[in-house]
């Protein structure tokens, strides 16, 4: 079949193939719901109804439905309070100091204060952009034996690949030894996964990569779906070309969410299971893995503070490692089946061996609930990038991305992200920037967006998370994508000394299903 | 006079929403059974907009741009609750097996797309819904999930971009699309 031919077919079969999900006509009990609104809720707000599973819980008025919220979350703490035992080997000697729900007063900013660029950034030079006609995108480069490695997704066939270059334009694909990444992920579909390889780190024997393979386990998802959540898998190489999989013995039912490679080894951190709609209580609990060479993982006992955690997050720091993610203060049931944190609101461990784990102060976010999605490391402080929303649980209104700064990763301080370029109120989980629109490389932080009205692409850089700025473009800046649109750029990767882009290339199209090549930039840094 | 004016605003209120019921739930349950694939949910999801959209009646400040301005609620409620199925790690949808002849090879088609489709997220998902349902501009698109419209445009393409991976690989699959 052609390309065109698919092309045409996906024109013509996508309506069907959606209005095969048509939920038909509209009950007549929605009906009746919707029409009693105006008699039920006569005031101008009563916010905490909003999401609420209200199909089955109409009937509970507000003294009722805050008991339920009680009685819902005592019975999650205590039927999860197993999950995580006591700290055998931390030190669980600071208890959380900071009340987990959000205070009501107003958080104070932290303002811009200093001059933000600790070496001297003051530009960027593009290179001429290269095509990589065998992948259709990078998940992850990084700096390795004098050059650089992408993972990524190879086309074809859809399946994880590896590249090497030299000098960050010119890219060959690594072979890979076919049985060794046999079943892996290469969905490429999902929003939220878009290769095989999650992740790829440097270590002090080589090179790992963690990401899923194996045979999936089937959850419960109705009478006509099943789904499956697919194993974990870590994969360490000496060379970059040899492969093998680790043991996996530690990971059975989890998820890593990131690796961190650090003075005192590797830390992973991660979840096991889901909180799902079977209609079950969740039964997520976080996991932190540590090794010294990725081969072998011994899975940690966490302190009790970790319960009711969900962690996002890892990275190493000079003082050891910091962690990130959410507090979801107990779960509710909400409308099908499903479950919901009550009040998540953005959690930070830190540690100094990767062994034991001290609960960090994170400053609430006026009333909102936040959570961490990713840490970054500068010369002179570290940030926080993560998510803050209002609304009841299951109901997500005016979200917005939120930041933290931090010196030491055991007090984090909201700041706020006003400057041109910031990240945007909903950032695009399917760019590899996502809530990442703040990335690090140890020494700069730097984050890209859209400049100007016009789209056009902007990086701004800060060495403390709090003062940020933008770098001017030199060199062949007629080839630079746009953020968004035709030609849009894919992600930006800091390595040494700049950034690798990838992006499409201008002029391609959009709306359609061609499928323009991965074209790649090696960004260099000038005073 | 202050009296007055909240007695026809409550009333004006009261109207929408009456307007509401009678024009316009049907269209609004479908986008988001559409979204979500699960009626019971999209039910709720309806409901719970309109309680938003009746408690935040008077943020409305163009009348006449009530469609956008609920259906902006709604996709938010979806996405809200699309985010929440999301925590799982990966999931891959499962699908009665694909017959081989070419007679069905039409709808073996359509299932590959359902399926494919079943895999997008949430983001990608409601973009091709209000562009091949709705029949909605990626501008018009933007307005109603409250992205610049190049984002709307960008998802598209990907969404657009995975569906054509699974007609692929389906082809390469023994007993999938000819």
């Amino acid at each position: 079949m052609t390309n065109d031919r698919i092309d045409d077919r996906i024109e013509t079969g996508l309506r069907a193939a959606l209005l095969a999900d048509d939920p038909g006509e509209v009950p007549s009990a929605l009906r009746m719901r919707v029409a009693s609104i105006p008699e039920r809720i006569p005031g101008p707000r009563r916010p905490a109804r909003i999401g609420w599973p209200s199909r089955r819980l109409a009937w509970i008025e507000g003294v009722a439905a805050v008991a339920l919220i009680v009685v819902l979350t005592g019975v999650t703490l205590v039927s999860r309070g197993s999950n995580v035992g006591p700290a055998a080997s931390s030190s669980a000697s600071a208890p959380p100091t900071e009340n987990p729900v959000a205070s009501p007063t107003k958080t104070p900013i932290v303002t811009p204060t200093r001059s933000p660029n600790g070496d001297a950034w003051g530009g960027l030079s593009w290179s001429a952009p290269s095509e990589i006609t065998d992948a259709t995108n990078f998940s992850t480069v990084i700096a390795w034996n004098g050059g650089y490695i992408a993972a990524g997704l190879a086309n074809p066939p859809n399946s994880p690949g590896l590249w090497r270059s030299s000098d960050g334009t010119t890219w060959t694909r690594l072979q890979l030894d076919p049985s060794v990444f046999a079943q892996s992920v290469p969905s490429g579909l999902s929003g939220d996964v878009q290769s095989g390889m999650d992740g790829l780190v440097q270590t002090p024997s080589g090179l790992l990569a963690w990401g899923r393979a194996g045979t999936p386990t089937c959850g419960n998802e109705g009478e006509s779906q099943k789904c499956y959540i697919v194993p974990s898998m870590i994969w360490t190489s000496p060379d970059g070309t040899d492969w093998k999989q680790a043991d996996m013995s530690a990971f059975a039912g989890a998820g890593i969410q990131g690796v961190a490679v650090g003075a005192h080894g590797l830390v992973a951190v991660g979840n096991t299971g889901s909180i799902d709609n079977t209609g079950s209580m969740p039964a997520t609990t976080p996991v932190i893995w540590v090794s010294e060479t990725g081969s072998t993982w011994q899975r940690l006992s966490l302190p009790a503070d970790f319960k009711d955690s969900y962690l996002s997050t890892v990275q190493a720091t000079a003082q050891g490692y910091v962690l990130g993610g959410e507090f979801a203060g107990g779960y509710v049931q909400i409308a099908g089946g499903g479950w919901t944190a009550v009040n998540p609101v953005a959690a930070a461990w830190w540690s100094a061996d990767g062994l034991t784990w001290t609960k960090a102060s994170v400053q609430p976010v006026d009333n909102r609930k936040t959570n961490i999605r990713s840490i970054w490391v500068g010369a002179a402080g570290l940030i926080a990038v993560g998510y803050s929303w209002s609304g009841g649980p299951g109901v997500e209104v005016d979200g917005a991305t939120a930041a933290w700064a931090s010196t030491d990763g055991r007090s984090w301080r909201h700041v706020a992200l006003s400057y041109p370029g910031a990240p945007t109120a909903s950032p695009d989980p399917n760019l590899n920037l996502g809530s990442n629109l703040i990335l690090g490389d140890g020494t700069h932080l730097i984050t890209a967006g859209v400049a100007d009205a016009t789209g056009t692409m902007g990086i701004w850089v800060s060495s403390d998370g709090v003062t940020w700025q933008r770098l001017a473009f030199s060199g062949a800046t007629g080839t630079i994508p746009d953020w968004h649109g035709p030609g849009a750029f894919n992600a930006v990767f800091p390595v040494p000394g700049g950034f690798i882009v990838t992006g499409e290339g201008p002029g391609k199209g959009v709306t359609g299903t061609d499928l323009p090549p991965l074209q790649v930039w090696r960004l260099t840094a000038t005073p | 006079m202050g009296k007055q004016a909240t007695a026809g605003s409550e009333a004006e209120r009261r109207a929408a929403f009456e307007r509401f019921t009678e024009g316009r739930l049907g269209r609004a349950y479908r986008l988001a059974g559409l979204i979500l694939r699960d009626p019971s949910e999209a039910e709720d999801a309806v409901h719970d907009a309109a309680v938003q959209a009746w408690l935040h009646w008077r943020e409305l400040r163009d009348r006449d741009r009530f469609d956008a301005w609920f259906d902006r609620i709604l996709v938010n409620g979806c996405r809200a609750r699309l985010r929440n199925r999301s925590n799982r790690p990966l999931f891959v949808a499962d699908s009665p097996e694909l017959a081989g002849a070419d007679a069905f090879s039409e709808v073996n088609e359509r299932e590959v797309l359902h399926r494919a489709l079943s895999t997008l997220g949430a983001d990608h998902r409601i973009v091709v819904v209000l562009r091949y349902i709705e029949d909605l501009t990626p501008a018009e698109i933007a307005a109603r999930t409250g992205e610049r419209e190049g984002t709307v445009r960008s998802r598209l393409h990907y969404a657009l971009r995975g569906l054509r991976a699974a007609l692929e690989a389906a082809e390469r699959t023994p007993g999938g699309v000819r």
